[in-house]
């Protein structure tokens, strides 16, 4: 059984927070939907190699060869904070 | 058929004919989505305007003497795939002002194509739901019964086709997002092979797993479409350059001496014995156009509910870090700090769905619970491969229902959050092992669709639309029209 | 207590690519905020990665250059952490099964002997952008250039015990990716970047202390400094009865001092799986066999046969080989003028204090190696007496070509013809019979002067042109 303070911690890891009000409940699901998951362990998986992805094929390579699909002013219309030309954030101190 | 309703095919004959315009056809579609919306709440975006430019300028085309199949016909994209100028907001409060500055591949493609875009379709927040409920722009109704939720993610592309307001709108599938809310809307959903068309532009949710697919009334009409969406992409490393053949030109070989597998394990105690009957029905009907029939095994059916709710969350919470309030999407208001910034712009950001997903995804991820669940997960998911494979070795298709039940009631707090999961329990097998697979209209119970479902061999989608199409020729199920009385 | 310092390296080498390892945006340094960027580096909603072929090829250079295993089969997976420099939430990389695996690296030391440093891996990952934290008030500020642009982390098992053992296996890592030219190696603009694991151990002791890590120092001489400080605080933590603290620590060169860094402070889970999004990189072996025929000498090589072949010292191998740019200038003025030794003086002396002298490195002098050969040939004919040789040598380095024309232009010929010289020693000989007189009744130490000023006056009267060592000959033989 998880605990909420585990959930909480889970959730800070996912920069998420929890509301004190919510999270009895949120922890609840959370322990639900593990509880799904039991299904898995009692599954003999030995010998069986991890699978990614249902592609078979090798990673494909890409010629390097420089290219801009689209201008700075476009990619940047969305940010919701900037300034002479750099998305902005508060203030970060190494 | 009243207009609204006619198949793609129907449509494009009538253009080359003359008999139609684009520029009508888009008005007409334009008027019935003003008509039904309101009350269906399939569509969350609309570019008339622009819509109707293109449609002159594939008037145009036609009259100089062009006749694609797919040039002038109306449609919808869910509003997952990113469009070009065109608000995208994968149906959260996160992306509420986004505009890309780009076009999906299969968007640019069915633009080449000369299909018509008007907007954009309601799904569940991030693709994550099964009943289209989780959308921030609200639920999306079923157009058989309002009380009912279309299924989902893809919910608004289903209900905008089943309610006749265009004959075509993408969806994408990642458990079932395209077959489930088919079936449950009365509509032909195609999720083709892990890798036949780009997920470029594709806003992810799981990338092991999304997979973009046609919905429209029929098999002939997606097998159209899918003609145009399927192909190599250089900017998808996952999309198979396998050669792309001709759909529609394979749909109307018999089906004679095709074997037919139909797994014991979807006749369980999941299935609702009324939709259990009317697959049945389906699969006789197969058996009677010369297919064989034989009862198969796919033991770890009930292991893929949980090998996925593994898998795509833990995915999921990677792809949805990129959210956090910088170069786009929702910012909460005076971050006092960066964590700040990150914590109440995601928390403010996402909805619940999505939230609980991260959390289940952050946690089968951290270094304590890797081997026990996402590394498990991912060999079972192996395990679950082989099971389909080896059925695949002895039959030509899986035959199966596409959903447990018909449309369930919206709202429904009796569902907790694992027996919504269970809604994916047919479906998620043919994501996990990448496979193709189509719902199709076989049946209603109490006035609503049932879905059958088929399951193909990797990149077999011209024989899966082969088998549908037949069908489609042999019953009137996917000619069936909600009447729509309780909207107008 | 005695302490042993117990050090593993990280290395970040930036790949010389044109476009980034993900994207097609370029890779070049300096250009104007967020203009190197296209929709994947900004991490828009549905951009993929697809993989540039040229920085899975120099990876492989590199890990044939130290003789490393190749994996045949690798793959990037994903390491999960927020910062608004890395704008996917997570970076790609190779966790679980790199692209270069073990290896063995032999660094020269002055002595002329190795030190061979384990390489662990080597990986390609995707580089962060840069918080800018000066350019807002009250802001940082982020700019995505760099984004994207392909690293390979060289990371070593934890073999150094003295900080000059780690500077000479960095001059040496530098030295061999500028000659396999996997990466320009600029540390000033981050192309080859350090991060240092550092521990102290009571000197036997055979298990290891609390290691701090020491991020990102960008020169030779930081890296030298950063590890003395780091080591000596450690050793007063230890020698107080305190205990280090496993964490990440910044070098403030400006107050000599090492200091924890903030956003490292909370233990991070990366939590790594590998990228659904790109598929197993496989390498087969007619791809290493190509590459493999393709690379240049090593400096290793390059160093045995200078020593062993040319005669050159180990001390004079090992400067020579620093640079690929200037081991090449080397073999071809040592080739031209045949005279290797005469070669590797030239350029570790005049030519490496003139490039000093500029703050300019050998691959950007205009300097002909041709001209440099001839010079020396024309010292070795006796054309050029070698203060002549000084002459034009600067002259070159002036920007003038063509040894023989400026010798011309100067008028700078060395008078060789015993003939013209005897005119001025007879002349000299009858000007000063007396220092004549006193040359014959001395004795040899009292010659040896009177020779040199014979020697003096004679070049003086030959405008400094005469070849002294003819002079000499000559002027003993009329003296006798």
């Amino acid at each position: 059984m998880t605990q909420a303070s585990t959930v909480k911690d889970v959730a800070a890891l996912a920069r998420l927070t929890i509301s004190e009000h919510d999270i009895e409940n949120v922890t609840a699901e959370f322990n639900q939907t593990l509880a799904l998951f039991d299904a898995l362990q009692s599954v003999d998986t030995n010998g069986l190699a991890p699978m990614v992805n249902p592609c078979t094929a090798n990673q494909p390579l890409r010629t390097d060869s420089v290219a801009t699909l689209v201008g700075r002013e476009e990619l940047m219309k969305n940010a919701p904070s900037k300034a002479e030309n750099y998305f902005l954030v508060p203030r970060v101190i190494d | 058929m009243p207009p609204a309703f006619k198949s793609i095919a129907t449509l494009s004959q009538e253009l080359k004919n003359g008999e139609v315009s684009s520029r009508q056809l888009v008005e007409q579609a334009v008027a019935r989505i003003d008509t039904l919306n309101p009350e269906l709440n399939a569509v969350v975006c609309l570019e008339a305007d622009q819509a109707l430019a293109n449609a002159d300028q594939a008037d145009a085309k036609r009259a100089k003497g062009e006749h694609s199949p797919l040039l002038g016909i109306p449609m919808l994209h869910k509003d997952i795939f990113c469009t070009q100028g065109m608000r995208t907001t994968c149906g959260s409060k996160m992306l509420a002002d986004f505009v890309p500055p780009y076009d999906a591949t299969v968007v640019q493609k069915l633009k080449d194509a000369g299909m018509i875009n008007l907007g954009k379709c309601n799904m569940d927040e991030f693709a994550m739901g099964s009943s289209n409920e989780t959308s921030v722009f609200g639920a999306c109704k079923n157009p058989w019964d309002v009380t009912r939720v279309p299924g989902g993610s893809s919910g608004g592309s289903a209900v905008a086709v089943a309610s006749g307001m265009v004959p075509f709108a993408t969806g994408t599938d990642t458990g079932g997002s395209i077959r489930q809310p088919a079936a449950l809307c009365g509509i032909t959903g195609l999720k083709p092979t892990y890798g036949r068309v780009s997920r470029y532009g594709m806003i992810a949710f799981a990338s092991s797993m999304d997979q973009a697919g046609p919905m429209a009334h029929s098999a002939q009409d997606c097998a159209l479409v899918l003609n145009a969406m399927a192909g190599h992409d250089p900017l998808d490393s996952t999309c198979d350059n396998t050669p792309v053949p001709n759909y529609h030109q394979t749909l109307d070989h018999p089906i004679t001496g095709l074997r037919i597998g139909v797994p014991k394990e979807f006749f369980s105690s999941h299935l609702n014995t009324e939709v259990a009957t009317a697959i049945d029905t389906a699969v006789r009907e197969l058996e009677r156009a010369g297919a064989t029939v034989k009862e198969v095994s796919l033991p770890s059916t009930d292991l893929a509910v949980s090998t996925y709710y593994v898998i795509a969350p833990a995915e999921a919470s990677a792809n949805l870090s990129r959210y956090d309030g910088v170069r786009y999407g929702y910012r909460c208001e005076a971050p006092s700090d960066l964590q700040d910034l990150y914590v109440r712009s995601r928390t403010e950001g996402f909805g619940a769905e999505v939230k609980r997903r991260i959390l289940v995804g952050t946690f089968t991820l951290s270094a304590a619970s890797y081997d026990q669940y996402f590394m498990k997960a991912q060999q079972v998911r192996r395990l679950i491969t082989q099971e389909y494979d080896s059925v695949l070795n002895e039959v030509d298709v899986i035959a199966g229902p596409a959903a447990p039940n018909t449309a369930f009631a919206l709202n429904d707090t009796s569902k907790s959050i694992t027996d919504m999961y269970m809604e994916d329990v047919f479906t998620i097998g043919a994501n996990l092992a990448g496979l193709p697979a189509i719902s199709l209209p076989a049946g209603l119970v109490n006035g609503l669709p049932v879905g059958l479902q088929l399951i193909g061999q990797r990149f077999g989608e011209a024989q899966l639309l082969n088998v549908a199409h037949q069908f489609q020729s042999r019953t009137d199920w996917h000619t069936r029209r909600p009447t729509l009385e309780a909207v107008r | 207590m005695h302490w042993e310092m117990v050090m593993g390296l990280e290395v970040h080498l930036q790949l010389a690519t044109h476009s980034k390892i993900f994207s097609s945006s370029s890779t070049q340094f300096g250009a104007e905020v967020n203009t190197h960027t296209n929709p994947l580096d900004m991490a828009l909603p549905g951009t993929l990665p697809v993989l540039n072929h040229e920085a899975v090829t120099l990876a492989i250079v590199f890990g044939l250059g130290i003789g490393a295993e190749i994996g045949k089969i690798s793959r990037f997976d994903r390491k999960n952490y927020f910062y608004p420099d890395l704008p996917k939430g997570y970076q790609i990389s190779q966790f679980f099964e790199p692209i270069v695996k073990e290896g063995i690296f032999d660094v020269p030391l002055e002595d002329g002997s190795t030190f061979s440093v384990r390489i662990l891996r080597a990986h390609l990952e995707e580089d962060a952008g840069k918080s800018v934290h000066d350019a807002i008030p009250a802001h940082t500020g982020i700019d995505l250039n760099r984004a994207g642009t392909p690293l390979l982390e060289v990371v070593t098992e934890p073999d150094f015990r003295t900080a000059e053992q780690v500077i000479a296996y960095l001059k040496a890592l530098h030295a061999l990716v500028t000659y396999l030219g996997i990466s320009d190696g600029n540390m000033s603009e981050g192309s080859m970047r350090c991060d240092v694991n550092i521990s102290l151990r009571p000197k036997g002791e055979s298990a290891y202390g609390t290691r701090t890590e020491l991020k990102n120092i960008n020169s030779f001489r930081f890296i030298e400094r950063a590890i003395h400080v780091e080591s000596q605080r450690q050793q007063d933590l230890l020698e107080a009865g305190q205990t280090v603290t496993q964490e990440t620590r910044l070098f403030d060169p400006d107050r000599d001092e090492t200091r924890a860094m903030r956003s490292k402070e909370v233990a991070n889970d990366y939590r790594y799986f590998p990228d659904p999004d790109l598929l197993p990189i496989v390498i087969d072996d007619a791809t290493i066999e190509d590459i493999r025929a393709s690379l240049p000498e090593l400096p290793m090589a390059k160093r045995l046969r200078y020593t062993e072949a040319l005669g050159l010292s180990n001390y004079d191998a090992n400067l020579l080989t620093q640079d690929r740019a200037t081991a090449e200038f080397f073999e071809v003025v040592a080739k031209t003028s045949e005279n290797p030794k005469s070669a590797a003086n030239w350029v570790l002396g005049d030519v490496s204090a003139a490039l000093n002298k500029e703050g300019i490195s050998m691959s950007d002098a205009a300097l002909s190696a041709i001209d440099l050969a001839t010079l020396i040939v024309r010292i070795d004919d006796n054309t050029l007496s070698s203060k002549m040789a000084k002459d034009v040598f600067d002259a070159l380095w002036q920007g003038e070509t063509d040894v023989d024309s400026i010798i011309d232009r100067k008028g700078l010929k060395q008078v060789s013809d015993s003939g013209a010289l005897e005119v001025i020693i007879d002349a000299l000989i009858s000007e000063n019979a007396a220092q004549v007189e006193q040359y014959r009744v001395a004795d040899e130490g009292k010659q040896k002067k009177l020779i040199g000023f014979f020697v003096g006056q004679a070049m003086k009267a030959s405008k400094g042109q005469a070849n002294p060592q003819l002079l000499n000959q000559l002027l003993k033989e009329k003296l006798g």
